[in-house]
């Protein structure tokens, strides 16, 4: 499966990367380092990951906004889009599923821990392409 | 003989012409013979031409028919033998010539004969019609003032003041209240008098016998007990042996228009009293009105002229406004204004708001006359006379400062509040997410470490990221402390001069200048009411993030200016009625949007990545912190790739 990450942090990056390949051996992963550059690789056609996931707080664009922007792309309709933050305020969450997101991750203390919320948030989902 | 002759000639011709300039006629009448002889001037008198031959017939004919039977009479006398000869008549005639009708006063001498006959008529005519236009005329007076006397009911009197005769007409009688003249005597109509007016009227009298005129109002007692007044006039005459005086006079009954007089005088006087009590009364409460109005001390009541002029004053405008009355008056009420709400021209438009409505309402900063300010809640009220034209405006006054200043404090302490809860929020923000991340990834890593421990290039790249977050964790602590304490409000604002600042933060900043090819351009930077070390942090912090957000050589200019007050009043964060300055520091860096110019203050608001410009994101919030805590205020204008202007606003020391 193909996964879609967006965050500003590079050791952000590092850690879904170890925690996607401990979930699925042969994931891959795609990278942007804020919304604007998402969107912007998003505007390639051929480019449909099986889910995205948004880190919340980025400059320039943050998560949210880059949520509404990719959920008016009707080509995504089909992938599910899920966030991802340090925060835990129920009113972001709400904000987020309002706007259309699949799910709220809130990054876990611990590469174990982020491994297992993972595979629940992969089960529990329907991805793009993936197993019914 | 001749001398003798000529000499009667002369006298008769002198004769002639005294008697033609006398204009009187000489004449002979002969009974027997019926024969007239008449002068020349006798002749005039009948509009005849001297000469002509007198036609008896014709002569009678021109006799006026009233008067024919007078003259026969008189004639008949004349020629009485027993009589005196004399023949005297006054009668009209019929001019001969133009039928004019004239008087005419004939007088003749009658000689008799032995038998006792009239035997000549001698003598002379004169034409009396002048003065017998001048005697009707006087008769005519006569009757008039005779007239005059009866109508106005005046009563007579002609006293003879040396044998006492006393004489009265009926109308005086009258007056007196008698019924019938005869048997009134003097002294009874003197008995009547009003004894309190006896002495008055005896001492008129004395005074008329020194100075000639009598004149006194007195009341008389009728029989039935009835009260009359007359009034008399009188004059004392004085014949010219000086023996006899007599006095004539009038008495005129004046009871009626006495009464009149009376009531009227009555009337006017309980006229007058009320005025004078409703005078009194409007006075005393236009007193108590002006006094109350004068003393009231927290409102400012002044009366405006109808082109907005100050006619009056009181205690509390002087007391509110800081002029006394006599410098005051006559100026027109836009002084109390504010320079830019006089050029606005506020002033007029609030007139003209009360001459549209009838009144109008304004609230703001009024200057006084120490040109130090207040804060006034003013009332104009137009005046209207009775065809509802405006004559003027009150304007009430009330200086509402304190309350201003206890809302704004009000206000402040709220906006304080709001910030303080923002601050908490941003901090429970901070506890939650930014503190947490270096933690989080310290555990991350500490498990990957774990895993790899056996493969040491492995085991060295996650310790080093550990060590890094750890770093960071220290970094976010020391910032947030720093942030904190900035909370401290206590300080004291003391004289900062900036170019001293600026000296210092270049020396702090040296290494980086020298590094970054760092060129700061300033002019002269003024004095402000400060905290060193917080102004210090502040343009240590706007310099270095200028130098941060830059992808060329930097160069920063940093100027200032004074603030007008108007402009002052367009930040609600800055303390009305005090001066500032507005610095700018401008650079040449990358800029941003100026969507994000306010998002840039919030603590941990990043626009940019950390791995370009990396930093903890609250440099700029520390800047707002330190603005709010001298009662200004900062703020950015940007263009993405035109460079930053950060404006500050800090009190001034005059």
């Amino acid at each position: 499966m193909l996964y879609f990450f967006v965050d500003d942090d590079a050791d952000d990056q590092e850690i879904f990367g170890l925690a996607i390949s401990e979930v699925e051996p042969d994931a891959a992963c795609v990278f942007a380092n804020d919304g604007i550059e998402a969107l912007d690789k998003l505007k390639d056609k051929s480019f449909m990951p099986a889910g995205i996931f948004i880190d919340l707080n980025m400059p320039k664009m943050n998560g949210s906004e880059c949520l509404t922007e990719i959920r008016k792309i009707k080509r995504l309709d089909p992938v599910p889009v899920f966030m991802y933050s340090t925060s835990s305020d129920p009113r972001v969450m709400e904000e987020c599923r309002r706007l259309g997101a699949a799910d709220f991750i809130v990054k876990p203390p611990g590469l174990k821990a982020l491994t297992d919320r993972l595979t629940r948030v992969i089960q529990d989902n329907e991805l793009y392409g993936g197993h019914s | 003989m001749e001398d003798i002759h000529k000499r009667i000639v002369e006298n008769e011709a002198r004769l002639r012409i005294a008697i033609e300039s006398s204009q009187l006629g000489t004449w002979e009448f002969s009974p027997f013979t019926g024969e007239m002889t008449w002068s020349n001037e006798c002749y005039a008198i009948h509009g005849l031409a001297p000469g002509t031959p007198i036609d008896l017939t014709a002569f009678e004919q021109h006799i006026h028919p009233e008067d024919r039977g007078a003259v026969s009479a008189a004639r008949a006398r004349a020629i009485d033998p027993k009589g005196t000869g004399e023949y005297d008549v006054i009668y009209r005639i019929y001019r001969f010539d133009n039928s004019q009708l004239r008087w005419i006063h004939p007088k003749a001498k009658v000689s008799f004969n032995a038998n006792g006959e009239a035997e000549r008529f001698v003598g002379s005519v004169v034409d009396i019609t002048e003065y017998k236009i001048f005697e009707d005329s006087l008769r005519a007076s006569e009757q008039r003032a005779r007239i005059a006397i009866e109508a106005a009911n005046m009563g007579t009197f002609d006293w003879n003041l040396s044998t006492s005769e006393f004489y009265s007409s009926e109308r005086l009688i009258e007056i007196f209240g008698f019924e019938a003249l005869p048997g009134v005597t003097h002294e009874m109509l003197v008995a009547r008098l009003h004894p309190d007016d006896k002495p008055m009227r005896d001492k008129a009298v004395a005074d008329s016998l020194k100075n000639g005129a009598l004149q006194y109002e007195a009341r008389i007692v009728w029989p039935d007990a009835s009260v009359r007044w007359i009034k008399v006039h009188g004059k004392v005459i004085q014949a010219n042996d000086r023996r006899i005086k007599r006095m004539y006079g009038i008495v005129v009954d004046v009871t009626e228009q006495k009464n009149e007089e009376v009531l009227l005088e009555k009337l006017v006087a309980e006229r007058t009293l009320s005025l004078m009590q409703s005078n009194e009364e409007l006075k005393k409460s236009e007193e108590r009105y002006t006094r109350m109005t004068e003393e009231v001390q927290d409102y400012a009541i002044l009366l405006l002229s109808n082109d907005g002029y100050v006619l009056n004053w009181n205690q509390g405008a002087e007391r509110i406004k800081g002029y006394r009355e006599s410098e005051i008056i006559g100026k027109h009420f836009r002084i109390f204004y504010l320079p830019e709400d006089q050029q606005n021209k506020l002033p007029e438009a609030l007139i003209r708001e009360a001459v549209d409505t009838g009144r109008s309402m304004h609230e703001g900063w009024r200057i006084r006359k120490d040109n130090t300010i207040f804060w006034g809640s003013s009332v104009i009220t137009a005046l209207h006379d009775s065809d509802n034209h405006i004559v003027g405006f009150t304007k009430v006054t009330r200086d509402l400062t304190e309350r201003k200043l206890a809302e704004d404090q009000l206000r402040q302490y709220n906006r304080e509040l709001e910030a303080q809860n923002k601050e908490l929020e941003q901090f429970a923000y901070i506890a939650s997410h930014d503190l947490q991340e270096p933690l989080r990834k310290i555990r991350t890593f500490t498990e990957v470490l774990e895993k790899n421990i056996g493969d040491p290039d492995q085991a060295k790249k996650y310790l080093e990221k550990i060590s890094s977050s750890a770093r960071r964790m220290t970094q976010l602590v020391q910032s947030v402390l720093d942030y904190s304490r900035l909370s401290a409000k206590e300080l004291v604002l003391e004289r900062v001069d900036l170019n001293q600042m600026l000296t210092n933060v270049k020396t702090d900043l040296e290494l980086l200048i020298a590094e970054r090819q760092v060129t700061i351009r300033s002019g002269r930077l003024p004095v402000v009411k400060g905290i060193p070390v917080q102004l210090q942090q502040l343009f240590f912090n706007l310099i270095s993030n200028a130098v941060k957000f830059s992808d060329k050589m930097p160069v920063i200019e940093i100027h200032s200016r004074k603030l007008k007050p108007r402009e002052s009043r367009a930040y609600k964060e800055l303390e009305p009625g005090m001066d500032y300055v507005e610095l700018e520091f401008r650079d040449n860096g990358i800029g941003f949007e100026q969507q994000y110019a306010d998002r840039i203050f919030t603590i941990f608001q990043r626009l940019h990545g950390q791995k370009s410009y990396p930093g903890t994101g609250i440099g700029l919030a520390l800047c707002q912190k330190i603005a709010d805590n001298h009662h200004g205020h900062i703020r950015a204008e940007s263009e993405p790739g035109k460079g930053a202007s950060f404006f500050v606003y800090l009190l001034t020391v005059n």
